[in-house]
């Protein structure tokens, strides 16, 4: 019995063994080039570091007490949420309609399928450029498309009105593609049961819409928010390809405030204690999404 | 999801103390490994004297033409080699910063100028001052001069100087009967520029001038070399003299008329916020505060532009641009001696004149200035006297990065309609603030 049971242990700690060497490949990348730098950023943010002598001393919490009246720093809070505010709603609605049309058994739809996912796989700082020419107030594609609709000419990225919306424009035009893909397959697996039964029942295509679809796609919706939230707080390139964060600091993301205050500036610790609060801000936002998931998931039943 | 969040905020927690602890322990490190580093670089220094062959290391980037750097160095018949070591452009500044925080430095590292006091001030550079002879150092124009010094000390000399002319399109000129000066005592007031402004501009269709280097679109050093100047021409000044304090300065009276002019030139419609690429070529802007770079580019792909160039207006004092690149030895460097030869031999009498001869730039030394006849040419004879008269160095202080982010940053509110009094207001406390961060 003591004997069978001695096995028993080691039989596990085998396996436990195994299944950690499994996953060991993956644990020291997310260690080197996550857990690590992590670590040794919240703890920069109570320091005045130097990055280039490499000296630094403690300083406690001024680093954050400076924080709320750093008006440029609370810009950039207010135009990442502006930013996440436009793109998640808009890229969500705009990939879930595109993939009920691509999911049609019509001829043609893979080729469009794999049009629409190309900029998903295209560098950021690629699109960021061609949008960039396009938005060309001179000789861009936008104005002279507008134009002949008689609208225009837009001045869009060095407008302070205007310059937000054209780079949120880019981002979604970016990654509508990749978040069609996943709804895709989140309508496959709706079951056919269910459609064949609401086609005997008579509703329409914007019924089932409505009232199949969409809520046979809850999970999967869930999912591309909260993807797309996390994305949306976290866009640099844009900002830094196209605006510089200007007109007036209209366009600067906290990730690229962030970037100049540490990089251009020689700020790394207000830029660390800044960070810190950024990543305080998305662990909220996670987790109140994840609490509205499991709720809805409560009342579903 | 919970444990996570809990993970996450036990690491916040902690992460603090050890900080407190760990940084003591890093500066304890940190001072024994300067030492073994300071013994290596004796050890080092006293092989040389033994005569070892001598090699010394420059940092450099591509836009800094190799060959013009090596024919400088090569004019001064040295025994000792020049190793050049180019890092990418836009990447050069955070390439140099990582090499002297790894302790891997060049022996010598080429320096933006408005930068080179945030470096002395990282105390990774060394001071010239016992090398450099006091009467070679007073040939550099006044500009240079004070933009070499920081804290009473001398820590880079100039590879060359820069310049700033209001640029016109002749041929709007022409048409309309305007004579621009050429002397720099003839320069244009700001009323009288203002009046030439409403003469040239056609609303919706031309507007008057561009009074900085980029659009507003850009952001980068060039939009504050130019911007700076307005609230110069006023008589204002960035900083005061010891490069404590903008306030009495930078929101003067004085400061605060320029960037009032400068705001003005945007509400009356002579100048725009919009971003038109090749604004001047195109005839869309007629003047133009730039360098005099912008001759080789537009002979080489605007022949047809017919530019002309007029001093810098002055209303309460002249005042046009300066400063450039310049070489800095490494505090750190076990070669200082054969470094310091190098850096001679580049920027010297003999060295700077064939480095400006080939690359186009500008003398920063009065000699080399007055000795080739190519610098009394039109329109480098304004430029020439300007650089003599009016040339002014960007404040010199390490805190100078935020400095320069707050001004242009200032200027573009003002461009865009902000009030003058507020937008300086916010900038001179933005700066009072890195200004004492610096300290």
């Amino acid at each position: 019995m003591t004997n069978l049971n001695n096995r028993r242990i080691g039989k596990t700690v085998m396996e436990n063994f195994q299944g950690y060497l499994f996953i060991l490949p993956a644990l020291v990348i997310i260690g080197v080039f996550f857990i690590y730098p992590a670590i040794e950023l919240f703890s920069l943010a109570y320091t005045d570091y130097n990055l280039m002598s490499g000296k630094m001393g403690f300083v406690g919490f001024a680093n954050f007490k400076s924080l709320p009246d750093n008006g440029d720093f609370l810009n950039s809070l207010v135009v990442t949420f502006k930013l996440a505010l436009f793109i998640v709603p808009v890229q969500t609605i705009i990939s879930m309609i595109m993939a009920v049309f691509v999911n049609q058994k019509l001829q043609g739809m893979k080729l469009f399928r794999t049009i629409y996912f190309i900029p998903a796989i295209t560098s950021f700082v690629a699109v960021a450029i061609m949008w960039k020419q396009i938005y060309n107030p001179t000789f861009g594609l936008a104005n002279s498309v507008l134009g002949l609709l008689n609208l225009g000419p837009f001045q869009f990225l060095s407008s302070k009105s205007q310059a937000l919306i054209a780079v949120g424009i880019t981002c979604i035009w970016k990654s509508w593609g990749y978040f069609m893909v996943i709804f895709i397959s989140g309508l496959q697996e709706i079951p056919r049961e269910v459609q064949e039964a609401s086609y005997i029942d008579g509703a329409n295509n914007v019924q089932r819409f409505f009232h199949i679809t969409i809520p046979m796609l809850r999970k999967v919706t869930i999912f591309v928010v909260i993807i797309t939230t996390m994305d949306a707080i976290k866009l640099f390139i844009p900002s830094f390809t196209m605006t510089a964060g200007g007109p007036l600091g209209s366009t600067d993301t906290a990730v690229h405030y962030i970037w100049r205050q540490a990089f251009r500036l020689q700020q790394v610790g207000p830029a660390t204690a800044m960070s810190t609060v950024l990543f305080l801000i998305i662990i909220i936002i996670t987790f109140l999404q994840f609490k509205i998931d499991g709720r809805n998931n409560e009342e579903g039943r | 999801m919970k444990k996570l969040i809990a993970l996450a905020l036990s690491v916040f927690m902690v992460v603090p103390l050890a900080a407190g602890c760990g940084s003591s322990n890093t500066a304890g490190t940190q001072s024994t490994a300067a030492q073994t580093a300071a013994q290596t670089s004796q050890a080092a220094a006293s092989g040389g004297s033994a005569g070892a062959s001598a090699k010394v290391t420059l940092a450099s980037f591509p836009d800094q033409p190799k060959d013009a750097l090596l024919a400088a160095v090569a004019s001064a018949k040295l025994d000792t080699q020049l190793e050049i070591i180019e890092y990418p452009q836009n990447e050069y500044e955070n390439k140099i910063k990582m090499a002297f925080g790894s302790g891997t430095s060049t022996d010598l590292i080429l320096l933006d100028g408005p930068n080179i006091a945030s470096y002395a001030a990282s105390d990774v550079l060394e001071p010239l001052d016992g090398y450099w002879d006091k009467q070679d150092f007073d040939d550099l124009v006044d500009a240079s001069k004070a933009a070499m010094t920081w804290n009473g000390k001398i820590w880079a000399a100039p590879l060359n100087e820069s310049n700033t002319v209001l640029f016109y399109n002749k041929t709007v000129f022409d048409e309309l009967g305007i004579v621009a000066p050429t002397k720099v005592e003839d320069a244009w007031s700001f009323d009288e520029l203002m009046e030439v402004c409403k003469k040239v501009t056609i609303p919706g269709k031309r507007y008057a001038i561009q009074p900085q280097m980029f659009s507003l679109a850009n952001k980068n050093e060039g939009m504050t070399y130019t911007q700076m100047l307005w609230l110069w021409m006023s008589g204002g000044d960035v900083l005061s003299p010891d490069g404590t304090t903008a306030t009495g300065y930078f929101d003067s009276e004085a400061s605060k008329k320029g960037i009032q002019f400068y705001a003005d030139l945007f509400k009356n419609g002579y100048a725009t916020t919009e971003d038109i690429v090749n604004a001047f070529e195109t005839g869309k802007v007629v003047m133009w505060t730039n360098g005099p770079w912008c001759i080789g580019n537009w002979k080489k792909d605007f022949p047809d532009v017919k530019w002309g160039a007029t001093p810098m207006p002055q209303d309460a004092k002249g005042a046009s641009g300066a400063g450039s690149w310049n070489i800095a030895i490494a505090k750190a460097s076990a070669n200082k001696d054969n470094a310091y030869k190098v850096l001679q031999a580049i920027t010297g009498k003999d060295g700077q004149a064939v480095w400006c001869t080939k690359t186009g730039n500008l003398p920063a030394r009065k000699s080399v200035l007055e000795a080739d006849p190519a610098y009394k040419e039109y329109p480098f004879d304004i430029i020439n006297s300007q650089l003599v008269k009016t040339a002014k160095a960007r404040p010199v202080t390490p805190a100078y990065p935020q400095i320069s982010e707050a001004l242009t940053n200032c200027f573009a509110e003002v461009a865009f309609g902000e009030d003058v009094n507020k937008a300086v207001e916010k900038a001179t406390k933005k700066m009072n603030e890195a200004l004492a961060a610096a300290k």
